[in-house]
Order: C-alpha cells, then sequence, then structure tokens
C-alpha cells in the first residue's frame, strides 16, 4: 500500500507547479518541497497507525488528491526539454542508491525483515518509516513536477489517481518490494502484459483485460511467490537448505507397524 | 554483570514471574533452563528491554535497564533473532552491518557522505570483517546471507549482534536448528567472546547445551527460580530433573502402558 501512497504527494506539487511562475529549477524544487512537506504531513499520523488503518488513509488520500487534480485546470502551457526529466532520474537514483547504502537503508530492511530484531538493534522504527516518507514525497514531488512539464500534462481524474495506484502496487507487489530489480521486473510486467493481451486479441482494444491479466497474474504471484519475482530465487535456496522432513509422529507409527 | 533483583511479572492476574533473583557473571555464560511457562523466553524478553518488570529491579553494571529495546540496546545488550535467516537482497556482509546501528553517523552527514558519516562507515565494515573471520565467514562475506546454512546463520547473527559492540549478549535456542558439532563450535567461539569480556545470557531447553557450554545455570520453574549455581551440579538435582524432564513415577506409568 506504500505505493499507493507514494501517488498521492504526486498531485499536490503538479497543482503546486501549475500556479507558481516560478523558472525550471526552481518550481522543480518547489515541487519537491511540497511533497516533502505533504510526506511529512502525512507520515507523521500514518507512522503511528497500524498497516491495516494506514492502507485505507493512503487510499482515502489518492482519492482525495485525485479529486482535488480533477477540478484543477489541465497543465499544458509549459514543457520541459527531455534531459530535465533525464537529470532528475539520474539525481534521484544516485540520492536514492546513497540512502539505500547508508545505515538508513540497512536499517529499512532490517525493520522490514524483522521489527522486533531492528528494535533490539537500537533501530527507532517510526523515525526510519518517517525518514521512508520524506524521501518518497521528494520523489514523488520531482516526479509530479516533471509530470506537470510533461507534454501530455496531468492526468486531470480521480478515477486515474486509483488506477495508477492499483499499476503501482501491483509493479511492486509482483516484483518484489525492496529491490531495484523488483520494481523495475514489475513496471515491465504491468507494461507489457496490457500490449500482450491487446495483440492476443488482433491488436483491438482490450476492454479492461489487460487489467483483467495483471490482477490475474498478482494472485498467481501472491500464492506462488509472495515475495514477488526478486525472491524467487532465495525461496529456491531456502527450499534447497530445508529438506523435507517426515513428520515426527508418522515416523512413530512407521515404527510401530513394523 | 545483570543482576535480576526481586524481578516479578504479571500477564493481567496472572503471575508470569516471581521474585526472581540472580545476577548473570560479568564475562561468563549464563544458561536460563526451564520448561514451557517457566517464564525463560520473559526473563530474555525482560533483560532486552521488549517488557517491562511489573515488580522488582533489572539492572546492568549497577545501572537502572533501560525499558525499551532501544534504550537496552544503546546501553549495550544486544540480542540475536529466536530463528536466525538471511534478509533477501543483502550479502553476508552487509548483513552484519546492520547491527552497527547503534554507533550510526547523523542522517544528513550520511546521505551527504560527509567525512564523519565516511570515517564511521569504514570502521564499522572494519569492525565486521574481523568477526566474520573469527566466525570462520570471511570466505562467504560478500555472498547472498539467504544462501548460508543453519549453523552460518547463527554465526552471522552473532556476528550482526556483535557489530555493536554490545557488553551482553542474548541468545534463545541456538542449539535447536544446529547439529552437536556445531553447538561445541559455537559454544567454543562464545566462550572466545567471553574471555575478551562480553558476557552471554543463553536461553535453552537442551540441558546437555548448558551442562557442556556453560558457566553458569538457572533453572525455572513455574515463573520461580527452582536452583542457580555450576551446570552439572543443577542438572544433577532431583528437583530440576523432575521439573526438565518430568516425574520418574510418569515415566515408569507410561513405559508400563507400552
Amino acid at each position: 500500500m506504500n505505493a499507493l501512497f507514494d501517488l498521492w504527494p504526486v498531485y499536490a506539487p503538479v497543482l503546486a507547479a501549475m500556479a507558481l511562475p516560478l523558472a525550471l529549477p526552481w518550481l522543480l524544487a518547489a515541487s519537491g518541497a511540497a511533497g516533502l512537506a505533504l510526506a511529512l504531513g502525512f507520515g507523521g499520523l500514518a507512522a503511528r497507525l497500524p498497516s491495516g488503518q494506514a492502507a485505507l488513509a493512503s487510499l482515502a488520500l489518492a482519492l482525495l488528491a485525485g479529486a482535488l487534480a480533477a477540478r484543477w485546470p489541465v497543465v499544458t502551457a509549459r514543457a520541459a526539454p527531455p534531459w530535465v526529466a533525464l537529470l532528475v532520474v539520474v539525481l534521484a537514483a544516485a540520492g536514492l542508491r546513497a540512502l539505500l547504502h547508508s545505515w538508513h537503508g540497512r536499517a529499512a530492511r532490517l525493520l522490514r525483515h524483522d521489527a522486533a530484531l531492528a528494535a533490539g538493534s537500537g533501530v527507532v522504527a517510526w523515525r526510519v518509516e518517517l525518514i521512508g516518507f520524506a524521501v518518497a514525497g521528494i520523489a514523488g514531488g520531482l516526479a509530479g513536477g516533471l509530470l506537470a512539464l510533461g507534454p501530455q500534462g496531468a492526468v486531470a481524474s480521480p478515477f486515474a489517481a486509483l488506477h495508477l495506484g492499483f499499476l503501482l502496487a501491483a509493479a511492486v507487489l509482483i516484483g518484489g518490494c525492496g529491490h531495484w530489480s523488483g520494481a523495475v521486473l514489475g513496471a515491465g510486467l504491468v507494461t507489457l502484459l496490457p500490449l500482450a493481451v491487446a495483440r492476443l486479441a488482433h491488436g483491438s482494444e482490450p476492454g479492461g483485460f489487460g487489467d483483467l491479466a495483471i490482477g490475474l497474474v498478482l494472485l498467481a504471484g501472491w500464492w506462488l511467490l509472495p515475495g514477488g519475482l526478486t525472491e524467487a530465487d532465495a525461496e529456491a535456496a531456502r527450499r534447497r537448505l530445508l529438506p523435507r522432513r517426515r513428520h515426527p509422529a508418522r515416523a512413530h507409527y512407521h515404527r510401530v507397524d513394523r | 554483570m545483570l543482576e535480576f533483583v526481586g524481578v516479578a511479572l504479571r500477564r493481567g492476574a496472572q503471575p508470569v514471574l516471581e521474585g526472581l533473583d540472580f545476577d548473570a557473571p560479568r564475562g561468563r555464560i549464563t544458561g536460563l533452563l526451564g520448561q514451557n511457562r517457566a517464564g525463560v523466553a520473559e526473563l530474555v524478553a525482560l533483560a532486552g528491554g521488549v517488557m517491562r518488570p511489573s515488580g522488582g529491579r533489572i539492572l546492568l553494571e549497577g545501572a537502572a535497564l533501560g525499558a525499551t529495546p532501544m534504550a537496552a540496546a544503546a546501553q549495550g545488550v544486544a540480542r540475536c533473532a529466536r530463528r536466525p535467516r538471511g534478509i533477501v537482497g543483502l550479502t553476508v556482509m552487509q548483513q552484519a552491518m546492520t547491527g552497527g546501528f547503534v554507533h550510526r553517523p547523523g542522517f544528513l552527514a550520511s546521505l551527504l557522505w560527509l567525512p564523519g558519516a565516511r570515517r564511521a562507515e569504514r570502521a564499522l565494515a572494519k569492525r565486521v570483517r574481523g568477526l566474520l573471520a573469527q566466525a570462520g565467514l570471511a570466505a562467504q562475506a560478500e555472498a547472498p546471507a539467504v544462501r548460508l546454512r543453519p549453523a552460518e546463520a547463527w554465526r552471522l547473527e552473532i556476528v550482526r549482534a556483535l557489530a555493536a559492540e554490545p557488553r551482553l549478549l542474548l541468545l534463545e535456542a541456538p542449539s535447536a536448528a544446529l547439529r552437536p558439532a556445531d553447538c561445541a563450535a559455537l559454544g567454543e567461539w562464545l566462550r572466545g567472546l567471553c574471555a575478551a569480556g562480553l558476557t552471554v545470557l543463553v536461553a535453552e531447553r537442551n540441558m546437555e547445551f548448558v551442562a557442556a557450554q556453560c558457566d553458569h545455570a538457572v533453572v525455572l520453574h513455574h515463573g520461580r527460580k527452582l536452583a542457580e549455581g555450576a551446570p552439572r551440579a543443577c542438572l544433577d538435582r532431583p528437583e530440576v530433573q523432575e521439573a526438565l524432564l518430568g516425574r520418574q513415577q510418569d515415566a515408569d506409568r507410561i513405559r508400563a502402558r507400552q
């Protein structure tokens, strides 16, 4: 559900970017700052909620942000050259990589692995989660700014926000959380699957069958590979290391039978 | 070193631990023995700051133990996972470094890769590399942590805990997943660590492990201390054998039925 949450700060900076008559670097900085402020505000509250309630709060915010964005006029007044988007992506990737390999990245992974163990190692869960929200907010804000400056403008529909949220969540869950490769694999699959379905339907409009295919892959993934595609290797290694054992009670019955 | 003074723990109206007094001596391995509902797991949770006692005091080198796992970790208490396993996506070296959170540099220093953060990271990596060599895991340092066998996973978990430079190490049932030869090797390594000043508290059900590897034993029964002292002497006492293994007349009755 974090993916769904990460979606909504995108929309608020889109609104900000549309409203402010700023030069390009300042516009992007303002978008990032707006995303950060919104993420910290929501994250400060959501980090204290149980995961189910936090997910519902994320859903409510995604709807709210989508509804707000739908009431704003579509932005196509300005367009940034493509290299700006590339530069922002490279800088964001470098920053995220540095963060992932720092103590914060290790703490976040330990927290995801075992929250009790992380607490026993001195990791303060809410602080790590808040930093995670902040980083997601900045990335979302920058993405919102770029979206507003893109040639197609902002997606102005409350349901588009939910649909995009579903696709993001599906990509992360199918690929595997906590990995670059997982996000890339999942995004690739979620993008290509509807195209493949359309091709199977001889190029005609799939009419929602693409989403159906994604949903089915998502269900199959939960059943067969709950950790996502990137954990397939780890799952196989775990199975190799833990050979099937006969249940002790069954072994006893065999002995008695003989 | 770790002193329990009249410690009591209640769960609702139900007493879990009552009037517990004992001292885990510095630089020794203390084994905690007890059957189901003896209160051993709760005792380890109290020592790790996961639970708060309902009565009495817990002192670490004369100072009151922190009331949260984070505070206990800051005081030098490290707790190992009950069932150690590799973190998906991390190498052995990276997983071992997750234990060094207590000595982290500031967030911004870490993100901006400032000299102080670089120094702290290098020092942690050096310390962890030395510990991995001691644990016999130097060759696997860059291997995925999920590929380790149970004995190696235990060693990695101890290395992870030692990365925080603790004064007190808490272990729960290390012998459960290990072969006797691995138990002996683990005991030998722990004794080496104790010679360097570390204090180890091991919660175990395996009487052989406690007898062979521990310097000091405490036996709990229904939340009360039943025996304390040298492991062999404790385990030879009839009331201890009855508490841990059951009554002789029950064993005779079962044998007669068969």
